[in-house]
């Protein structure tokens, strides 16, 4: 262990200095204490024992204090009972301020943690597993938790409880103390091989566990799919290899951990056995007294707790820093500014893109993006899956950055406006929809405070509200978990309900109606124009109806801009869009016939 | 000063605790049927624990000979000055170190491994019974807290059962070992030292209540702030779009806050505890100090006695002391297993029949069925109301209707993913009842509208790491769908990874891998549901041809919103409110001039 362990938790723990300090004086306290009681059967032992000797020798009785040896022998128990209750006070308060500690630091880290990953940049989000933001929150803090909770209470008073009894003993018979102590530097030795063994088996088996439970969780959310294909035999058999992989890891470090405690209850026997054997050879050749063997032996118990503690709380400690490293490494990312100096401008929704281009690990997504969007005008892009419309879209709110080119609203660069004024002024229905296991109302109020456009609007302008005479507690009926109680359609327009309760300047629907039958779809979009009308609006369909009356429709295909006009124009072009064109009216055609 | 405090600030939130209620305070206290459902899974390892009760036996007797060989060595050889014997004394001394030395080190290992065994028969159990679960339970269960099941729980049994039962075992008998021998020595002071066991237990049920009540809420607390973090993490984009990032952050908070009071509360209670019981262990000392010296005084009993006596005290307090953690250690356990066996308890999907055709021919029938997700007793919220309809093999059936209608539901039904409350569904003239479940959802391959991908590459996820499906089946299925169009441009091309949830892939492509993966089934009855959403139309078109002619022999069933996918269905259902309004052929509808005809306008207007 480095000079100062605490080193990696110091700005966690500077608001508690003071703690610290009261709690080291209890320490103190308690300690000294915990030292004087083996004095005090020293005292009395040999107290009555010369008496009792001399009495047997006929020789001059020794005094006594109290008149009586056994008297004396009272004082010495009722001197013992009211040191233990000051020790109980002591410990008590030392206890509660050092647990009390350690809880108040994983709290603040936690809390740290937690405020500190919402504010991260998506691609964080990306680059991450779930699980993994999950234990850092969670078995990470606690491993810090436990830690510290040690830390002062086994590590501190340990070290203190060693070195008291090491000189107690050594003041009593120096030559006997080291010759006891002899096993110590073996335990030491053994503690840091076997600690570097056991560490790495821990490694192991916690990684197997986190394979295991991923494993788990994918397994559960994807129940669906594995009853569909009646996978429930594959699973299981994928799972069994998995469990028993981490039995077999646990076994070889079952291995190790069980060897080594009987090793240092074994050691710390040794040390017994020479205080018995050594000592008990000077007190028969008279060179020591009873009581000082009898206080001999009380030290070396109160020693060999903290040394069996010792590779535990090493263990502990290393499982600490490897954790607030973790936790520091992501307190370092850089957040996103979320606070705004004064109340956010209106965007009036003019977007421009100028040469944009957009890449996902080096793999070219979007290519030479020149488009510009007067306010207020309504945007339709169509294009093959995967061709980057929804690229495109989520460029406008800063979900993603361009790599080359610029991004314009109001004639002013994405990444000059400050991310709340921008989210604030784009309303967008992501083409994947998720929603919170909540209630409705709080999936479309999402915490606005704006009252300009009611829940209940929203979800008229949406359409959902017919739907919400069917469900059980219409708003506040509570969803499961991203929405899996809703049919298709009544999640797509719960998320659409959720973006126009904002009033934005900018609408960004992508895909939003693909769930939603053209009969509902056609009232939405009419309701939409006239609530939008002095918006901007950026649509991305697969249905002709629905693009059909944009002011203006891209057509991407393998991430650029291959047509563009209105619907007349593109129809009269003979490309992408007119054989889309073709083909959605071929049916009818065929139905005049 | 201010110390720690127990009250922090942070009020009660309603919400997100909501899914939480049920969980959490029920019953309290030992549980001997839930112990003994437990103990049930030590079974198949009696022999092994039978020998760590040995292991246990012989250790916890000779590691406590320790201070009566001091007594005999004092009494014998040290008091008196005999040194004849003294070393003989000695050699029993360290050859008892070694016995203690193989006993620990075997019944460690013993205990660790039956532990270890044992879980892993639990966590299969739990896995295997999950698998049998109706979706209506995953429909209400947030799986944060199934995985909380799967990974805390089960830690704090096996906790219980490697350091929670063998050694409250060991820690009794050390107790007990520890009378005998000051009972041997003297009866008097036996006594003495049984006084401080009322005490001690006293003090160690009054922990347990307490701070076991305080652990429990804290759990409860910390399950929902976990739950709530999986879910914003999960959702963040949205979170982030709509400006809810310290909207989250302050629930975190309050969480956070409650979890500290109730942690600082159990807190308070081992503050207290610990520390009495080293006050009691003074006590007793000074006690023994006194009464064992008085004896020596009056010749009672030799100065050896006193000596391992006042060894013997500390070492009596630890187990007791110990016992008390173990507990905390064991009812942790029990509310864990609680939680873990009302999973297992959880009535599976109704017990699959045996029908387990040769051929499926791809008859589907629906008799007057009413249907209600809510199946909880209360009053049925109906879905579908009276439906009835039927496919004739090879036949296909398309499905429209307003969003909400009951489409999918009647897809959930057919794959038999529900309980129907009235009428039957009948595949091949046989009650879905009568089916042999899996066998019949093998037969049947759905997409299904949330589209799903597992962590993997994109073979895994369009075969399913089914042996049965080959490699030319996965490319034949990629090609049916386009999606080979993308794959082979991606740069590992069917080894690529997708991220969890295939977050990594357009919301399209996502949905072509989904299809395929249905097709590579080789199904006998095609079941699509909004299959082609997500998708441009040139695709759909694409697909349409490659599904026709995959499906002409075989039966489908189709949902869609384009009614160009849908026109040329051998029948077509117009559902509304949970009812079938209209049916025939496209022609046969149009005619009527009914809903279908207004729909067709809609979407081919000009
Ligand atoms: N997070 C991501 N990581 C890597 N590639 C991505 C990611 N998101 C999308 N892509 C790729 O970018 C391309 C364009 O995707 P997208 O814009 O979603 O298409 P669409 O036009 O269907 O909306 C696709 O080839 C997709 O695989
Ligand atoms: N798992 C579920 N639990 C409870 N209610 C559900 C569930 N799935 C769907 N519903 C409800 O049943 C009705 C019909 O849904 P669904 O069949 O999905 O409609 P659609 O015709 O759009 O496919 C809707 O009102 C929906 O809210
Ligand atoms: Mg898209
Ligand atoms: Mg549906």
């Amino acid at each position: 262990m480095p000079i100062n362990p605490l080193r990696p938790f110091d700005r966690y723990l500077r608001p508690y200095r003071r703690w610290i300090t009261f709690g080291l004086i209890f320490l103190f306290i308690a300690l000294s204490i915990q030292m004087i009681i083996p004095l005090m059967l020293k005292w009395a032992i040999d107290a009555g024992k010369s008496y009792l000797d001399a009495s047997r020798d006929g020789l001059p009785l020794p005094p006594t204090i109290m008149g009586s040896p056994l008297s004396d022998l009272a004082m010495y128990g009722m001197v013992m009972a009211g040191l233990g209750i000051i020790q109980w006070v002591a410990n008590f308060v030392m206890r509660w301020y050092f647990s009390g500690l350690s809880r108040y630091v994983e709290h603040d880290i936690r809390t740290d943690y937690v405020k500190h990953i919402v504010t991260l940049p998506l691609s964080f989000f990306q680059q991450n597993k779930v699980g993994d933001m999950m234990a850092r929150a969670t078995n990470d803090v606690e491993a810090i938790q436990r830690f510290l909770h040690h830390a002062f209470r086994m590590c501190l008073s340990g070290i203190l409880t060693f070195f008291l009894s090491l000189v107690l003993m050594c003041s009593i018979d120096w030559s006997l103390a080291l010759l006891a102590l002899f096993p110590m530097p073996v335990m030491v030795v053994t503690a840091r091989a076997v600690s570097g063994r056991m560490r790495q088996g821990y490694r192991r088996v916690q990684e197997q566990f986190g394979v295991m439970s991923s494993n788990i969780q994918e397994n559960l959310s994807g129940a669906r799919v594995v009853k569909a294909f009646a996978r429930r035999l594959a699973e299981i058999a994928k799972f069994q290899g998995l469990n028993d992989e981490y039995v077999d890891r646990n076994h070889h470090l079952i291995n190790i951990r069980s060897i080594f405690y009987p090793f240092t209850f074994f050691l710390n026997g040794v040390s017994m056995v020479v205080v018995l054997w050594l000592g008990g050879w000077r007190v028969l050749e008279g060179a020591l007294t009873l009581g000082a063997f009898v206080a001999f032996n009380a030290y070396l118990i109160r020693m060999s707790r903290p040394m069996m503690m010792l590779g535990r709380v090493v263990d502990e400690f290393q499982r600490a820093t490897a954790s607030m490293m973790r936790i520091q490494a992501i307190l370092d990312l850089r957040p996103q500014t979320l606070e705004l100096d004064e109340d956010p401008r209106r965007l009036n929704g003019e977007i421009e893109f100028r040469d944009v281009t957009f890449s996902y690990n080096g793999h070219a997504v979007l290519e030479d993006i020149n488009l510009r969007i007067p306010a207020g005008s309504t945007l339709a892009i169509v294009g093959r899956v995967g061709s980057g419309k929804s690229t495109l879209a989520r460029l406008i709110p800063r979900l993603i950055h361009a790599d080359s080119g610029d991004v314009l609203i109001d004639g002013q660069p994405v990444n000059g406006i400050p991310i709340p004024e921008i989210r604030g002024a784009v309303g967008y229905v992501p083409q994947e929809t998720f929603l919170f296991s909540d209630t409705l109302r709080e999936n479309v109020a999402m915490g606005t405070t704006d009252d300009k456009v009611t829940v209940e609007r929203a979800t008229e302008i949406s359409h959902l509200a017919p739907d919400l005479e069917v469900l059980p507690e219409r708003l506040e009926t509570v969803v499961g978990e991203r929405g899996v109680t809703l049919s298709g359609g009544q999640k797509q327009r719960t998320a659409l309900a959720r973006a126009v309760i904002r009033q934005p300047s900018i609408l960004i629907l992508d895909d939003a109606m693909s769930s939603v039958d053209t009969r509902t779809e056609e009232a939405i979009l009419a309701e939409l124009r006239g609530v939008m009308a002095e918006r901007t609006t950026i649509l991305i369909a697969h249905r002709i109806s629905t693009v059909k009356d944009a002011d203006h429709i891209i057509v991407m295909d393998e991430g650029r801009i291959v047509e563009e006009g209105n619907h007349e124009t593109l129809v009269a072009l003979d490309g992408i869009y007119s054989e889309m064109f073709r083909r959605q009216h071929l049916a009818e055609e065929l139905d005049e016939l | 000063m201010k110390g720690p405090s127990l009250s922090v600030g942070g009020g009660k939130r309603t919400l997100a605790g909501r899914a939480y209620s049920t969980e959490g305070m029920v019953k309290r206290g030992f549980d001997l049927r839930l112990m003994g459902r437990l103990l049930g899974y030590l079974r198949p390892y009696v022999p092994w624990v039978f020998l760590t009760l040995v292991l246990i036996l012989v250790a916890s007797t000779t590691r406590q000979a320790g201070p009566y060989i001091t007594k005999i060595a004092v009494d014998d050889h040290i008091v008196p000055g005999v040194s004849d014997g003294f070393g003989f004394l000695i050699a029993v001394y360290i050859g008892l170190l070694f016995v203690q030395f193989v006993v620990g080190y075997g019944q460690g290992w013993a205990t660790n491994m039956i532990g270890q065994w044992a879980m892993r028969d639990v966590r299969l159990d739990m896995f295997g019974h999950l698998q049998k679960l109706p979706l209506q339970y995953f429909d209400r269960t947030p799986i944060g807290r199934l995985m909380a099941m799967n990974t805390n729980d089960v830690d704090a049994l096996n906790e219980m059962f490697t350091d929670g039962v063998v050694s409250v075992i060991n820690d009794l008998l050390t107790v007990v070992a520890i009378l005998a021998y000051i009972f041997y020595m003297d009866v008097e002071l036996g006594v003495v030292t049984c006084v401080a066991l009322p005490v001690a237990s006293v003090a160690t049920v009054w922990l347990q209540t307490k701070s076991f009540e305080a652990y429990r809420v804290a759990r409860v607390i910390f399950g929902r702030f976990a739950a709530t973090l999986q879910e914003t993490i999960s959702g963040i984009e949205v979170v982030q779009l709509f400006g809810a990032e310290k909207r989250s952050a302050d629930r975190f908070e309050e969480d956070n806050d409650s979890y500290l009071q109730a942690r600082m509360k159990s807190t308070l209670y081992h503050s207290m505890y610990f520390p009495f019981m080293e006050l009691s262990g003074i006590l007793l000392m000074g006690l023994m100090l006194y009464s064992g010296g008085s004896k020596v005084m009056n010749g009672e009993i030799e100065w050896g006695v006193l000596v391992a006596l006042l060894q013997y005290v500390p070492r009596f307090f630890m187990p007791i002391r110990d016992i008390a953690d173990r507990f905390n250690t064991i009812q942790t356990a029990l509310a864990s297993s609680e939680r873990i066996f009302e999973l297992l308890d959880t009535d599976t999907e109704p017990p699959s029949g045996t029908h387990q055709p040769e051929a499926v021919r791809g008859e589907i029938e629906f008799r007057d069925v009413w249907f209600a997700y809510n199946d909880d007793g209360g009053e049925p919220e109906w879905v579908l109301r009276g439906v009835s309809f039927k496919v004739d093999p090879g036949d296909s059936l398309a499905i429209v209707g307003a969003t909400g209608a009951g489409k999918s539901t009647i897809i959930n039904l057919v794959c038999g993913f529900y309980p129907i409350q009235k009428g039957s569904v009948l595949v091949d003239g046989v009650d879905i009842r009568e089916w042999d479940s899996e066998e019949l959802r093998r037969r049947v391959g759905v997409v299904q509208q949330d589209v799903f991908l597992f962590a993997g590459d994109i073979e895994e996820n369009i075969s399913l790491g089914a042996p049965e499906v080959a490699r030319e089946r996965v490319l034949q299925a990629a090609h049916d769908v386009n999606a080979d169009r993308f794959i082979d441009r991606l740069p590992k091309g069917y080894e690529q990874e997708v991220n969890e949830r295939g977050s990594s892939l357009s919301v399209g492509q996502r949905q072509l891998l989904s299809f395929a993966r249905a097709l590579a089934a080789d199904p006998d009855v095609l079941v699509l549901d909004e299959a082609t959403s997500n998708v441009d139309t040139e695709t759909e078109v694409w697909i349409q041809e490659a599904v026709e002619k995959l499906m002409t022999e075989r039966t489908s069933i189709v949902i869609a919103h384009r009614l160009s996918t849908i026109r040329n269905a051998d029948k077509i259902l117009v559902m509304h409110h949970g009812e079938i309004r209209e049916e025939g052929r496209h022609e046969d509808l149009l005619e009527a001039r009914g809903i279908y005809h207004r729909l067709h306008q809609l979407q081919y207007q000009e």
